[in-house]
């Protein structure tokens, strides 16, 4: 009798641990904390495609957009500080996109990057260069107006690149994919192609009002029957890409497409 | 030689040298290096067939040889006019595209040559060697 009452305490004690721990694993798999109750609501997670950036070096092409309501401006991790509302599309190494309050750093909403096309065969390839293979010379501009340059960037980089956005310190780098430069007819005619990656860095020596940013071009030439494609010395490519960025940065400015 | 081994002469240099001749109208629209690899792959696709050609054609200049039945003499004219278009279609093509590439087109001038050279090994062997017996 003695042994049956201490074998039904034993089982009674087993059951209830084991339902305990069965609890304890289902409040972990829920996901029912602040920030991702908050992200529902405030992020919309448009597209999420995979893609190549190079050979085996997969990102996501991600577009969003987001509404923090009243605040002043938040932080997007990689993006930098930008207006409460707004869309981007960008491509991203992150496995989530986190929005942050810019004055006491809180988690605004962590929202996790789930492939909303998936791809069956190899990823497309939207090629873009290494920071270190664009030369160190750079052109520097002035960033003197009220709206955010990573706003203006986002709506003009996006007409002729896919970009990559992330911090390093303070400074913002956004590194676009190739495009290619429409050649003056001379050149064109005889097959000669080219092609332009830029690196947009921001802000550098701030005032009151006014920063300045730099952009590195890497320029290469190509022919109409090869994609093969060579870095260029050639004075007439060179000088179509620094129209080619002159007319960017003027759109950038004028908020112009 | 007879008009079946010239018919079959003249396909193969007249399509290598179209080729050619596509390749240098192009030579402006690929690197110089691509320009040069194109050249070479297409005279080496060639120089398998014209080495038994040209080989038994002046191995046996001195020899009247005897005419080969018509039926196969049209039989080996069409095969090698097909193996030749099937290789410089895809060339003429290259060379009027305003975008292309040189990689692929040697991958199918590669395969494309290997794999379709049933269609004129057999005739050029009985042409060139046991079939071009001396006329008695």
């Amino acid at each position: 009798m003695h042994t049956y009452r201490r074998f039904m305490l034993s089982s009674f004690f087993c059951l209830a641990v084991m339902r305990l721990l069965a609890q304890a694993q289902q409040r972990e798999a829920t996901p029912t904390s602040a920030s991702n109750i908050a992200a529902s609501k405030s992020v919309k997670v448009d597209t999420v495609s995979k893609i190549l950036i190079s050979k085996d070096n997969p990102a996501y092409l991600i577009s969003y957009s987001y509404d923090f309501g009243n605040r002043p401006d938040v932080y997007i991790k990689g993006i930098g500080t930008v207006a409460p509302k707004g869309e981007y599309h960008y491509i991203s190494q992150k496995q989530e996109l986190e929005f942050r309050d810019p004055v006491n750093d809180s988690v605004l909403a962590r929202v996790p990057l789930v492939e909303t096309t998936v791809v069956a065969d190899t990823p497309p390839m939207n090629e873009m260069p290494g920071e270190n293979q664009f030369p160190s010379d750079y052109r520097a501009f002035t960033w003197e107006l009220g709206t955010s340059l990573q706003e203006r960037a986002n709506s003009v980089l996006g007409q002729y690149f896919n970009y990559l956005p992330h911090e390093h310190g303070k400074v913002t780098f956004l590194a676009t994919t190739y495009t290619p430069l429409t050649l003056e007819r001379k050149l064109s005619t005889k097959g000669v192609t080219a092609l332009i990656a830029l690196l947009v860095s921001f802000p550098f020596d701030p005032t009151t009002g006014k920063y300045s940013f730099h952009i590195q071009s890497l320029v290469k030439e190509g022919r109409a029957l090869t994609d093969i494609t060579k870095p260029t010395s050639d004075p007439e490519i060179l000088n179509t890409a620094k129209l080619f960025v002159d007319t960017l940065v003027s759109q950038m400015k004028t908020g112009e497409r | 030689m007879n008009r079946a081994r010239f018919s079959l002469l003249s396909i193969f240099v007249v399509f290598l040298s179209v080729q050619l001749v596509a390749f240098s109208a192009v030579s402006q629209k690929v690197w110089p290096e691509e320009y040069q690899t194109l050249m070479l792959k297409v005279l080496a696709i060639y120089s398998v067939h014209l080495t038994v050609i040209l080989g038994a054609i002046f191995a046996q200049a001195r020899t009247h040889l005897k005419n080969p039945p018509a039926e196969l003499a049209w039989t080996a004219i069409l095969l090698a006019l097909l193996w030749n278009l099937a290789l410089t279609w895809r060339s003429i093509s290259f060379s009027l595209a305003s975008q292309d590439s040189v990689r692929d087109l040697i991958k199918y001038l590669d395969s494309m040559s290997s794999a379709s050279s049933f269609l004129v090994t057999g005739a050029l062997a009985f042409f060139f060697t046991k079939g071009s017996q001396p006329a008695k």
